[in-house]
């Protein structure tokens, strides 16, 4: 089923990609205009599965790493902007969002 | 992810990140997309970040204790304006219950029948009292005599009535027996002429 996924979600990535270009920052958006992967069912219990999964590792997030994570998904911001803005370097806003996405892969392992 | 050291895995999330956002150079993203034809760990990094974007953005519940505190920090909670709301009333309240219940004039029509509910007794012995003081302050004999005496200079008094001349009273009662005492024509004439 992971592979599945992992194919499903791959192939996704791709044809975002594709349709949106390299210019579009927004992720929100290029989540939002992808199709729905489950076509199934069964293939929708797995993705209400691991989309509960990767929320509730969200509210467990340290509140710092979970800020950057909402300033760039969801305000629409540059790491640059949002490290302007909290008044931190750059380099502490990539490494928290960095190990924000190390445990929110972790919980789509689990 | 295979057998990569996590801290090379965590930096291919990211770019994998940056690679769906479109932050990436022209040649890191060259470099990334050459990746990823042959790099499992990068296909997975990709899709992983795909399915966690898609995840975060179907939830917004997931931010919610943190907007819970941002709506605090800036007080804007609906909750907490109401609740100042509700205490400003209970303290007006509580102004003007103490403020009858102490007895200062209000000016509230508190028996519904045009009185303030304050006699009218207390208000003048109040303000006479005041007043005295002010009186004797400025050294005059107090103010009580200035009511004691309201006719003082009333001029239908006894004594303003003395001051008028006698011709003037008896022209105003028409009593023929003192119309010798009008001054007769020309004497007015004859008083310069003495003088």
């Amino acid at each position: 089923m992971r592979a599945w996924l992992f194919r499903v979600a791959y192939n996704e990535a791709m044809a975002i990609r594709r349709r949106q270009g390299v210019e579009n920052r927004s992720l929100a958006r290029l989540a939002r205009s992808s199709p729905k992967f489950p076509e199934t069912p069964e293939e929708a219990a797995i993705g209400s599965e691991w989309k509960e999964q990767i929320q509730q590792a969200m509210t467990r997030l340290p509140e710092e790493q979970r800020d950057v994570v909402r300033r760039r998904i969801y305000d629409e911001m540059t790491f640059a902007e949002i490290a302007e803005t909290l008044g931190v370097p750059l380099g502490t806003v990539l490494t928290r969002m960095r190990l924000a996405l190390k445990k929110l892969r972790k919980a789509l392992t689990e | 992810m295979t057998g990569m050291h996590d801290g090379e895995s965590d930096e291919l999330t990211l770019t994998a990140f940056r690679y769906v956002a479109g932050e990436l150079s022209s040649e890191e993203q060259r470099t990334f997309e050459s990746l990823l034809e042959a790099d499992l760990d990068a296909q997975q990094a990709l899709a992983d970040i795909v399915l966690i974007c898609d995840a975060i953005v179907d939830s917004p519940d997931a931010f919610q204790p943190q907007r819970v505190q941002r709506r605090a920090a800036s007080g804007r909670s609906p909750g907490r304006a109401r609740g100042f709301a509700v205490m400003a009333a209970v303290g007006a309240v509580l102004v003007v219950l103490l403020a009858l219940w102490t007895g200062f004039p209000t000016g509230l029509d508190v028996a519904g029948d045009g009185s303030t509910g304050v006699t009218q007794g207390e208000e003048v012995d109040s303000i006479v009292s005041i007043w005295s003081q002010l009186g004797a302050a400025d050294g005059d004999d107090g103010v009580a005599e200035t009511f004691d005496d309201p006719d003082e200079d009333d001029p239908g008094s006894e004594d303003a009535v003395e001051e008028f001349p006698d011709w003037l009273m008896s022209g105003v009662s028409g009593d023929p027996d003192d119309s010798n005492l009008l001054p007769a024509p020309g004497d007015d004439e004859l008083e310069e002429d003495e003088s």
